[in-house]
């Protein structure tokens, strides 16, 4: 390996393991990692693990703040503001807010053990909202009380936007007989933009933003790769790819064996659920979106993760 | 620029980014060009107040703050809010990245440090507890030559999150971990001396320095407080707000590292663009 290079990025990383990373990984659990590799690649394997994107607690808290007021709260302010000529009084626009917080719902994605479901206490507790306008996913196709206005779902992350786009298709049409006159906002942490805009082309939400978008510069392998950008230190994107494929097809095989499912659906999945390509991870879980040589956590092959995925259950 | 309508269209060239006459060729014919030799705010601004803003008074105005150096959007809003604006636009273009991400190189030559015109408080003689909150960004050279010049000021930082970019909080750290001597001993996040403020948003900015203030002030009356824009400028813009609704005639200024360059390009694309309506 490149001593100048190793070193630096060794430095590189305890940086942001003494900062953002919240003390996650030390030099002994990079090498752990790493010593899952071959010697030869361990150098590119490192710098790799230099751009990942980590969001710690302090982060998540922010994030959630800025959906509630950015997204929400600010939101239903200008356009009150707008419907009365530009309104300054306080007390009216103050009202006009309780108002409509009162005519709201949030809602998590996925089911109440999934992450975004812990995401939501988390939400509610920071933004210090009341815990009636809080109700779990699968209670709404049984909900049919009063005069709400606003149903608002919560996720981590929207990849592909599939699972938001069709886990959600049978408690939205309810919303829609039910509610016809409410709002349905589709609220992410991170999105990419590609699931942020199968969502929008599929009317399914009337608003849908998320804090941080991810456009294709994000996808670690793409041809417009912010990675390997003006990257100075000779690792080759190629080269990187092949052996993030090789080893990420074999761990992603093992989960579908594991589902009963032929291996051959593994491919798609090689360098993160569908093809996302990802190197990122939050405080409270690493998304499947991000390559599996970061977070592959199962029994079935003997793997370091540096960042592992806390979810077993595919 | 091409698809905003104006009646007016007008450009500045500063002398701090050394455009040569074949890169603005092709902006000669287009638009109407103000070129400056002076690197000093008030030599640009208060002849184009008297000339273009003033008898225009009741006309919008835009203000693209992508590319002018920060203290000149401090002293704009500055003279925009001493000569009784009602309203104004401010628009900013997100990158897409930095150049060579934390490594980007933004000012050369730094000259010396001083208020921005207008922007200077009357300070108090007592000094014991002065601040000194600086916006932070990827600069941090101009952020060392800040800390150096106010060595005795408790020093705050606001750090842009969320991001402009997911990669830039992360890289941003970096860099102001590599300016940790002069700020403080260790970068700790969560402590009371950071304050996340939105990369993008002038208003939440504004608010949030407003209420660490305000709490500083109760544990302890600050007795001199310095703030220096040295993050986004759309963090700038926030300051600047705060600024001229909350600390003029108080012992407040804002202070700026002066360079005599920068770099033309720093980044590269554009992934959004943002409209900033100002009521003064």
């Amino acid at each position: 390996m490149a001593e100048e290079n190793i070193d630096k990025y060794y430095y590189k990383l305890k940086i942001f393991s003494e900062t953002v990373w919240e003390h996650k990984i030390s030099k002994n659990k990079i090498d752990i990692w790493l010593s899952n590799f071959k010697e030869e690649e361990r150098e590119n394997l490192l710098f790799l693990l230099t751009q990942f994107i980590y969001f710690s607690k302090l982060q998540i808290d922010n994030m959630l703040i800025s959906i509630y007021r950015d997204f929400y709260k600010y939101v239903i302010v200008e356009n009150y503001r707008l419907s009365n000529n530009n309104t300054t009084d306080i007390v009216s626009i103050k009202n006009h807010f309780k108002e409509s917080e009162r005519k709201s719902r949030f809602i998590p994605i996925g089911n109440p053990s999934e992450s975004s479901s812990s995401l939501l206490g988390e939400f509610r507790k920071i933004n210090n909202i009341r815990k009636d306008l809080f109700i779990e996913r699968s209670e709404l196709l049984n909900f049919t009380l009063g005069d709400i206005e606003h149903f608002i779902f919560i996720d981590d992350i929207c990849g592909s936007g599939h699972q938001a786009y069709h886990e959600n298709q049978a408690y939205i049409s309810h919303i829609r007989t039910k509610f016809p006159n409410s709002k349905i906002h589709y609220y992410s942490l991170v999105g990419l933009e590609e699931g942020l805009e199968f969502l929008n082309g599929n009317n399914q939400y009337d608003f849908l933003e998320s804090v941080l978008r991810l456009d294709k510069t994000y996808k670690c392998f793409s041809s417009e790769s912010r990675i390997f950008k003006n990257n100075e230190d000779n690792i080759k994107q190629d080269d990187l790819k092949q052996i993030c494929e090789s080893y990420g097809l074999q761990l992603y095989e093992s989960i579908v064996i594991r589902q009963g499912g032929n291996p051959y659906y593994a491919a798609p999945h090689k360098l993160g659920y569908n093809d996302s390509q990802l190197l990122i991870g939050f405080h409270h879980n690493t998304p499947d979106n991000t390559l599996p040589i970061i977070w592959y956590n199962e029994d079935m092959i003997t793997w370091n993760p540096i960042f592992p995925r806390a979810n077993k259950v595919y | 620029m091409d698809n905003i309508e104006a009646d007016e269209k007008h450009i500045f060239i500063l002398p701090e980014y050394n455009f040569g006459c074949a890169e603005l060729a092709g902006l000669e014919n287009k638009y109407n060009l103000f070129k400056f030799l002076t690197f000093d705010e008030s030599e640009i601004f208060l002849p184009y107040f008297k000339d273009y803003i003033i008898p225009n008074i009741d006309k919008k105005i835009a203000f693209d703050i992508t590319g002018f150096l920060r203290h000149h959007i401090v002293y704009f809003i500055r003279l925009c809010k001493q000569i009784g604006i009602n309203k104004v636009d401010f628009l900013y273009s997100e990158p897409i990245a930095y150049k060579n991400k934390e490594n980007t190189k933004f000012s050369k030559d730094f000259q010396y440090v001083r208020e921005i015109m207008g922007c200077g408080g009357s300070h108090s003689v007592d000094v014991s507890n002065d601040y000194l909150i600086i916006g932070s960004g990827y600069d941090y050279n101009m952020v060392l030559n800040i800390a150096k010049e106010k060595k005795k000021t408790k020093k705050v930082q606001i750090l842009g999150f969320p991001s402009l970019q997911a990669d830039m909080f992360q890289q941003n750290v970096l860099k102001a971990y590599q300016a940790e001597e002069e700020i403080y001993p260790k970068i700790e996040l969560d402590s009371k001396d950071v304050i996340l403020a939105p990369a993008n948003d002038p208003f939440v900015t504004a608010s949030l320095l407003s209420k660490f203030v305000k709490k500083a002030n109760e544990v302890s009356p600050i007795t001199n407080l310095y703030l220096c824009p040295l993050s986004t400028k759309s963090q700038t813009l926030g300051m600047a707000l705060y600024y001229i609704f909350e600390c003029i005639d108080r012992s407040v200024s804002i202070i700026f590292p002066f360079c005599s360059g920068y770099e033309k390009e720093t980044s590269e694309g554009i992934s959004r663009f943002w409209l900033y309506t100002v009521e003064f």
